[in-house]
């Protein structure tokens, strides 16, 4: 009995010290992000972007669009890129074997002709079954290809993409006409830079005009606003305090731009990942460290992605489940940068992070959750001091979330309307009534789904582009 | 857990949930309060602009419209709505903006906040500063270059040259030069605005051989970039630099400025030991017409080891009409997979945007068939 008491006892006090650390880690990151972000939005103004406008020191840019049966949203996605404020680049739409008339819509929209698939073929890829180039467009290509999932379909526009610098973009994903010019400046600006990403920001909800959102919203059911709010957390907080130590290791894989000649020297995106993002920044990381070239990963926090989030839950826990899986994945297979000063702030920041609160977080929260009934069973709960510990809880991410706010609206004021923010604030209370709760143990399940293959990561299921069942958010 | 951790629980929650409580409010109060200051200014901006717009294209009573739109407007959004407008217009009508912000006491006001002790107000006030024009500006922009802050420093700088006066350039240059401080982007940014504005001066600078190598690339760009044809004998003379980054923008640029004169340096620079510059060289090369030397020289490139030098070699080759389009077609006809991807690879995107028949019918041969 009384090793019970004892298990329980450090049980409790792992799961105490555990919030403890993950909290004060967040709250750092988030002053962190604060000074920095600060700092960006003094330097980066008006008169520069009209300057840089006329400057084309800008490295020419391929933006990939990997498409898989996206009729509904491809055409006005092209023309949104084709639109784009940027002095040369092109886009390269990929037909990732879609099943539906993708191809043939956008053969019609924009005046495609066959041309023969004279590529350099640097990755290998699922055969390309045709090149299309617009007589409309001649900074448009389209290439037609057998299904291999999103990363053999980035490959293949890699290969097929002449310039030095490539964007992935989704083709369910909308850009701010001066994204590009505003995430490529970083390249302007530093030669050492490998990869950089802009701020993925949530639709639905918005209203959206000929492909641009012409006024930002917040969505308007509870699952989609705490989405939302966790959308701004985790780019605002947590990633520019990851890219200020130079140990960001994910580009968000509905926008990310990267040096293809890195990209290239790693062999592409791996297609056997369900996270291929994630992966190709923790690969490029290791190398250009093992190779010693100090490339960096930064995050730039104004240009905007806007994206549609899952609507439904079953779509939502579905892209949990994978994001969880594809994280312990990427961890996994670059194991070797785990606490290694080799690696440098990446080894022994960036990927303890990783591993310890995004990997093995989820799996501790719901082992605190399961805690509860034992201590309650065997005698030991202490009422008043479990409710105040959850209530503390909740107030520390209420406390996290309101800083992301209020970095967010004094430096980028997205939402006009003050009922917006509202919105937003009393989300952060909402998603920790069952929202929270339930993607944990959605992710915990992922995460011991994946650890009982013992360290044997086994067939992944690939996965086409994915898609959601997704509301239109506005027309 | 004790009684101690409960209390020191219970004021963790409090201490906290004050801190949220206020946060929230404060956060909500900020935005509504802000965001109606903004739509009002801007409200007021509009109005100004309505006002004053004629008057600033051409007119004669300007300043005394500026202010009157000042008193009924706020001087903030009649000094936005000017400065704006200064920015996009040059010659007298710029000095007469110059003049009506001087009047309605926007200079001075900047003046005054360019001395602040907080660094963000100096570093706004400089950039104003900048957009306004006029002694008085030019004045504060250069004790600013004694700053303390290298994004002031920077803002005036960039204010100097854009006031465009030699004086005002020979400061902002030097104070460049003496900068310890050195961000990529910032000196590209420094040299485009430099060539945009004096692209004379800038030339002067790389005749006197002042930069190194890497500051005169960036030159040799910004001055391409501008397209000032007067730079075309510094970038002539830069083909045979030692630099090899350097010769390779200047072959870069030598073929954006259609200088004739260069085919032959450039031409020469297609068998450079550096593939960057071959490339470049094949680049630069598209522009110009070819002689039957220049298209013999690119149609060798066609089996050039680096895949970029291929692929401008070819492009320049299908950019001449029919006596590149032979070289092309018999690269496809050819054996070497090379050459014959890289001309593929241009008569295609060739056929696409203007189907070119002679094309179409090598395409439809089963001999070319592409591979890499």
């Amino acid at each position: 009995m009384l090793t019970v008491e004892r298990i329980l006892f450090a049980a409790e006090h792992i799961v105490l010290a555990y919030f403890l650390v993950l909290n004060s880690t967040y709250l750092a990151f988030t002053i962190v992000s604060f000074y920095d972000l600060r700092r960006y939005r003094q330097r980066v103004w008006r008169g520069d972007l009209r300057a840089l406008l006329s400057d084309s020191s800008y490295l020419p840019v391929s933006i990939l669009v990997p498409a898989h049966n996206e009729r509904g949203t491809v055409i006005a996605n092209v023309q949104s890129l084709l639109t784009s404020t940027y002095p040369e680049f092109e886009v390269v739409v990929i037909n990732d074997g879609s099943t539906d008339d993708t191809i043939d819509c956008l053969k019609r929209a924009f005046a495609l002709v066959e041309v023969p698939p004279a590529t350099r073929v640097s990755i290998e890829t699922k055969p390309v079954l045709a090149v299309f180039r617009s007589l409309e467009h001649p900074n448009l290509i389209v290439i037609d290809k057998e299904n291999g999932g999103k990363s053999d379909a980035l490959n293949a526009g890699i290969n097929v993409s002449t310039y030095p610098l490539f964007c992935s973009i989704d083709a369910d994903s909308l850009l701010e006409s001066d994204a590009l010019l505003r995430v490529a400046r970083s390249f302007a600006e530093d030669d050492r830079i490998i990869a950089s990403g802009g701020i993925v920001r949530v639709l639905n909800g918005s209203l959206v005009a000929h492909g641009e959102v012409i006024e930002a919203r917040a969505p308007g059911t509870p699952m989609l606003l705490c989405q939302s709010l966790e959308y701004v957390r985790g780019f605002l907080a947590g990633r520019t305090a990851l890219a200020k130590m130079n140990c960001l290791l994910i580009i968000s894989g509905a926008f990310g731009l990267f040096r293809k000649g890195p990209v290239l020297a790693v062999g592409g995106y791996r297609t056997d990942t369900v996270c291929e993002d994630m992966e190709l920044v923790v690969r490029l990381h290791r190398e250009t460290r093992r190779l010693k070239q100090h490339g960096r990963v930064v995050f730039v926090p104004d240009p905007v992605c806007w994206t549609q989030i899952p609507a439904d839950w079953r779509s939502l826990l579905r892209q949990r489940d994978r994001w969880q899986r594809g994280l312990l994945e990427s961890l996994w297979m670059h194991r070797r940068m785990f606490l290694n000063p080799r690696y440098g702030a990446v080894g022994l920041i960036g990927f303890p992070f990783y591993v310890l609160f995004e990997a093995l977080g989820p799996l501790i929260e719901t082992a605190g959750y399961l805690l509860l009934p034992i201590l309650w069973l065997t005698g030991h709960l202490n009422g008043p001091f479990v409710f105040l510990f959850l209530l503390l809880a909740v107030l520390f991410g209420m406390v996290l979330s309101v800083t992301a706010l209020i970095l967010d609206d004094l430096l980028f004021r997205r939402y006009a309307r003050t009922a917006d923010l509202v919105k937003m604030i009393g989300a952060s209370v909402l998603e920790y009534l069952g929202y929270r709760q339930l993607l944990t143990a959605r992710r915990a399940f992922a995460s011991i789904n994946v650890l009982r293959r013992k360290g044997h990561w086994g067939r992944i299921e690939r996965q086409a582009i994915h898609h959601t069942d997704r509301r239109a958010a506005s027309a | 857990m004790t009684s101690a951790s409960t209390t020191l629980l219970l004021l963790g929650t409090l201490l906290l949930g004050a801190i949220a409580f206020t946060s929230c409010i404060a956060l909500v109060i900020h935005h509504a309060v802000s965001e109606a200051v903004r739509v009002r200014r801007e409200r007021r901006a509009d109005e100004a602009l309505v006002l004053l717009a004629a008057a600033i294209i051409d007119g004669e009573e300007l300043c005394s419209l500026a202010a009157l739109a000042a008193r009924r407007f706020g001087g903030d959004a009649v000094g936005e709505v000017l400065r704006r407008a200064r920015n996009d217009i040059a010659g007298d009508r710029a000095k007469a903006i110059t003049a009506a912000l001087e009047s309605i006491g926007e200079v001075g006001k900047l003046q005054r906040l360019a001395s602040s002790r907080n660094t963000a107000r100096r570093r706004t006030a400089i950039r104003h500063l900048g957009e306004c024009g006029g002694d008085g500006a030019r004045d504060a922009l250069q004790n600013a270059l004694g700053d303390r802050e290298w994004e002031v420093r920077r803002a005036a700088r960039d204010g100097l040259l854009s006031d465009g006066r030699d004086e005002s350039i020979r400061v902002a240059v030097a104070s460049y030069v003496g900068e310890t401080t050195q961000n990529l982007g910032w000196r590209r940014s420094f040299y485009a605005r430099f060539a945009l504005v004096a692209p004379a001066q800038l030339c002067g600078l790389l005749q006197r051989a002042t930069l190194n190598p890497a500051e005169e690339k960036l030159a040799i760009e910004a001055l391409g970039h501008a397209r000032s044809s007067i730079a075309i004998p510094e970038i002539r003379a830069r083909l045979t630099a030692g630099d090899p980054e350097l010769r390779a923008s200047a072959a870069r640029f030598a073929g954006k400025l259609r200088d004739l004169a260069s085919t032959p340096s450039l031409v020469q620079l297609l068998t450079d030991p550096d593939w960057f510059v071959r490339a470049a060289a094949a680049r630069g090369l598209e522009t110009l017409p070819k002689t039957p030397t220049t298209l013999l020289a690119l149609g060798t490139c066609l089996t050039d080891p680096s895949w970029w030098v291929r692929s401008n070699a070819a492009r320049s080759l299908s950019r001449d009409g029919e006596p590149g389009f032979a070289i092309l077609r018999t690269a496809i006809a050819g054996d070497d997979a090379y050459a014959r991807d890289a001309a593929y690879a241009a008569l295609a995107t060739l056929r696409a945007t203007t189907v070119e028949p002679n094309v179409e019918a090598v395409a439809a041969s089963p001999e070319t068939v592409a591979t890499c």
